[in-house]
């Protein structure tokens, strides 16, 4: 079990480390491409890692059970099989580096959970202290935002000084933004993303979830246009938003700092960024022959990439 | 002598009980124990639980008690808005700090980063982008 942990670890954090490189390198490309290109190529980032570690420990293991016994032929190193998998045990860097792996994964993940905790706990409080009105949780603050919230059950909410502040269409705006987040599950897909990124190296994948989150707010975007028909309410309710709120804030209670997102943002929309839809299913299709290709191989070769690695290894 | 604890977390969700007792001192105040006993008529709340309750709101900060004879009364230690604004206050601060957080997705979550001049760029645009779509001159 050991030995198949740490092939799977390894290959993960390998292959994670390789496809975050990728994304980053081919940022600029995937941007004018279009968000949802953008977003897909992350996801898979995410995604293809874990799946190709899985197929090939799956490959392994099956070798194992249907594969020649080759126990007896050779026994300089541990062996990668389901029969003799407890002599990992013995090999005191596997297990430092299998403990390593896991211990880093779990902080990840643990970091991830108290995030989210902590971030439902203020939601709820704030749940408490609203007001629904026409599917928007109104709460009374001098702060101007929006935002939706909640993984499972997510629910818009904003504040009376943007509801106030704004126009009547960038209202419509914000709203049509807002109501594609609930409707493409965003929060949860983001949530998903975010976890299988936990493999990756921890800066590179916060990169990604970065890169992720700003694809997935341009595509909103684009939701706002579709809906009210015209870009120019969209990019004046955002730059209406952070003049609303940059006279309410006061220091210590503020947002990042994050203006290149804001002029990304608008400029992205009045310059008619394509949403990229056909470049993400190119991708998409391209990317999974890839994938089926590396299985096919993998499963193919479970012999030899099996002594290889007990090599490598042992 | 009216004793106040510090506020000091807003974002802890108040109980239903703890709901309704607030709710029952925002109406009328002072109350002791007993007096508030008496107003939940249709409860079968033994004192100990409204005394329990009534301490760790003021233990929260919630509520102000003093002593009357050999009995504590007890009052809100602020108003039914100044506690809502606070716990708006509370709750945000943790949210709009962290920007879009695994379960929040910000409309906009630029506001410090966005300064004036960059505001006025941003808005400059908007306006030439909308005079061309009509067609005017710049």
């Amino acid at each position: 079990m050991i030995g198949f942990t740490l092939v799977f670890a390894l290959t993960v954090v390998a292959l994670s480390a390789v496809a975050v490189v990728a994304v980053q390198l081919a940022g600029g490309a995937l941007r004018r491409r279009g968000a949802h290109a953008e977003r897909r190529a992350v996801e898979l980032a995410a995604v293809l890692p874990v799946a190709l570690g899985g197929a090939l420990v799956t490959s392994l293991v099956v070798h194992g059970y249907i594969g020649e016994d080759h126990c007896g032929v050779h026994d300089h190193h541990a062996h990668l099989c389901v029969a003799h998998g407890g002599a990992w045990a013995q090999v005191p860097w596997i297990v430092a580096m299998v403990a390593a792996t896991a211990a880093a994964l779990l902080a990840r993940l643990a970091i991830l959970v108290s995030q989210h905790a902590r971030t439902a706990r203020a939601v709820a409080a704030l749940r408490r202290v609203s007001a629904a009105v026409g599917g928007v949780r109104v709460v009374d603050s001098p702060r101007a935002f929006c935002f939706v919230a909640g993984v499972w059950r997510p629910e818009i909410y904003a504040s009376t000084a943007a509801w106030q502040g704004l126009a009547d269409d960038e209202r419509a705006a914000v709203l049509a933004h807002e109501r594609g987040h609930v409707a493409h599950h965003d929060l949860r897909r983001r949530l998903g993303v975010e976890m299988l990124l936990a493999f990756a190296a921890p800066l590179l994948g916060a990169l990604l979830v970065r890169r992720w989150a700003r694809a997935t707010e341009r595509l909103r975007d684009h939701d706002a246009v579709a809906v009210v028909g015209d870009p120019d309410p969209v990019a004046r309710a955002m730059v209406r938003l952070c003049r609303l709120d940059r006279e309410a804030a006061t220091p210590g209670f503020a947002f990042a700092a994050r203006g290149d997102e804001l002029a990304e943002r608008v400029e992205a929309l009045l310059a008619g960024e394509p949403t990229g839809v056909r470049a993400a299913r190119v991708l998409g299709v391209a990317l999974a022959i890839v994938a089926l290709g590396a299985v096919a191989l993998i499963a193919s070769q479970a012999e030899p990439l099996h002594h290889a690695l007990e090599t490598l290894l042992g | 002598m009216v004793r106040v604890r510090t506020f000091e977390n807003a974002t802890q969700v108040l109980g239903e009980l703890e709901q309704r007792l607030m709710d029952l001192l925002w109406d009328e105040q002072p109350l002791s124990v007993r007096e508030v006993k008496a107003r939940l008529p249709r409860t079968r709340l033994a004192y100990t639980t409204v005394m329990t309750t009534l301490d760790r709101l003021y233990k929260k900060g919630l509520l102000a008690r003093s002593k009357h004879g050999l009995a504590f009364v007890y009052q809100p230690a602020m108003t039914r808005g100044e506690y809502q604004r606070r716990v708006v206050q509370a709750a945000l601060s943790p949210l709009l700090a962290h920007g879009s957080g695994p379960v929040l997705a910000a409309f906009v979550d630029v506001a410090a980063g966005a300064d004036a001049e960059n505001l006025d760029r941003l808005e400059n645009l908007i306006s030439i982008h909308r005079r061309k779509r009509r067609g005017e001159p710049r």
